[in-house]
């Protein structure tokens, strides 16, 4: 029975392979552990991979979901209308001596409203004399 | 909201253009003319102090077009009624009649505008009554189309007869006239000081509301009411004054240019009392 070289690549070249039917499950029984451990690992990537991939997935929807909110809120502070107005706390310009000596200025300096409304000065009779 | 808005920026396109078509002519006759017609009280509700303003502007440049412009005209008058006392011609008579019709449409005018800018002040005073500032408005509109009325009867006037039929007429409205002005000037006048009045006692409300907490001595506390007592005796003196003035100013008994001069007198006194008032505030900040 011609050997099987290329299924039996793992053994090592020192290890002569025996002809003979008795050592084959041996040898089988020595590949079994190494093939689910490999399986296991592949398992593992997989896992690794799924979770990575749904880990990734969920910051990004994360991100997207904090970017919206920030999009959303910034309207929402400035556009949408306030329901009581903000009261304007109105600050005198000055302070009260500062206001009655203004007010102490105005009165010095009266002028009547009246001098810059002179009625005007019209001809009241204008009228065409009898011709003579 | 923003039909409001387009609406009101017309309403503002229209007056300024308004407002700079009139500023841009030259002396321009009262019927064509827009400002020809007074803002009523409800009118100047509607715009602001600022277009107020400028409207009050833009009829003291048309009155002192349209003084200048009657000047001339009325020289002309002048000129022409010498001449016909000099020649005694049929044609010196009928330019007198031409010359006398165009300075009496040209004084109406002038004197359509001025009370127009009366109105305006009218309008823009502070410290008036309401009831008072309406039935003084009312009654400045009431003459300025009692003049609109004058105008347009000398405008269809050709012969000499009927024009000096509307100079009779004129004598009596230009009485009335000058009654009424003299009674809206001391008005003006009277309301610019009650308006003072009104920011004094404002102003010493505010001051002792900031003195109220003010750890002072009984003594001190003692001198401040005391000074309080002093100022508000001054403040009722310048109520009743005011209050007085302003039951003058509605004698329809009275004419205008005695209330004027009367008044002239006693803003005098109110003035005095509230600079003096005033001085006393001065000196009561001065702890705070």
């Amino acid at each position: 029975m011609p050997k099987d070289y290329l299924s039996q690549t793992q053994f090592s070249i020192e290890e002569p392979i025996l002809d003979g039917q008795a050592k084959m499950p041996e040898e089988e029984k020595k590949v079994e552990p190494d093939q689910l451990d490999k399986q296991a690992a592949l398992k593992k990537k997989r896992l690794y991979f799924i979770l990575a991939a749904v880990g990734s997935g969920l910051i990004i929807v994360g991100i997207i979901v904090l970017f919206g909110m920030s999009l959303s809120s910034t309207p929402q502070i400035t556009q949408a209308p306030s329901p009581t107005p903000t009261p304007v706390v109105v600050e005198p310009d000055l302070g009260l001596r500062e206001q009655i000596d203004v007010l102490v200025d105005e009165v010095n300096q009266y002028e009547k409203p009246s001098r810059s409304l002179v009625f005007p000065s019209v001809e009241a009779d204008i009228r065409v004399p009898e011709p003579r | 909201m923003f039909k409001k808005l387009v609406r009101l920026n017309w309403q503002k396109i229209i007056f300024v253009s308004v407002v700079l078509t009139v500023v841009s002519r030259g002396p321009v006759l009262a019927e064509d003319n827009p400002l020809a017609q007074p803002l009523t009280l409800s009118e100047t509700k509607r715009i602001s102090a600022d277009e107020l303003k400028s409207h009050a502007q833009a009829l003291q440049d048309l009155y002192t077009q349209q003084i200048e412009s009657y000047k001339l005209a009325e020289k002309d008058y002048q000129l022409a009624k010498t001449q016909q006392t000099q020649l005694g011609t049929l044609s010196s008579v009928e330019a007198t009649t031409q010359f006398a019709r165009t300075a009496m449409i040209e004084r109406a005018d002038v004197l359509i505008t001025y009370f127009n800018l009366l109105h305006d002040y009218l309008v823009m005073a502070d410290g008036m009554e309401p009831g008072d500032k309406e039935k003084t408005s009312a009654d400045i509109i009431e003459h300025i189309q009692a003049y609109q009325t004058h105008r347009l009867a000398v405008s269809n006037i050709e012969d000499r007869a009927s024009l000096n039929l509307a100079a009779d007429e004129f004598d009596q409205l230009f009485k009335v006239s000058t009654s009424l002005v003299y009674r809206v000037l001391y008005n003006l006048d009277l309301s610019q000081m009650n308006s003072y009045r009104l920011t004094a006692v404002d102003l010493y409300q505010q001051l002792q509301r900031k003195q109220a907490d003010l750890p002072l001595s009984p003594a001190k506390l003692a001198q401040r009411d005391r000074a309080y007592l002093d100022i508000e005796r001054v403040f009722a003196q310048l109520s009743t004054q005011i209050e007085f003035q302003q039951q003058l100013v509605a004698d329809e008994n009275k004419g205008g240019q005695g209330i004027y001069e009367q008044g002239a007198t006693l803003l005098v006194e109110t003035r005095t009392d509230l600079i003096r008032v005033l001085g006393y505030l001065q000196e009561l900040a001065s702890v705070i």
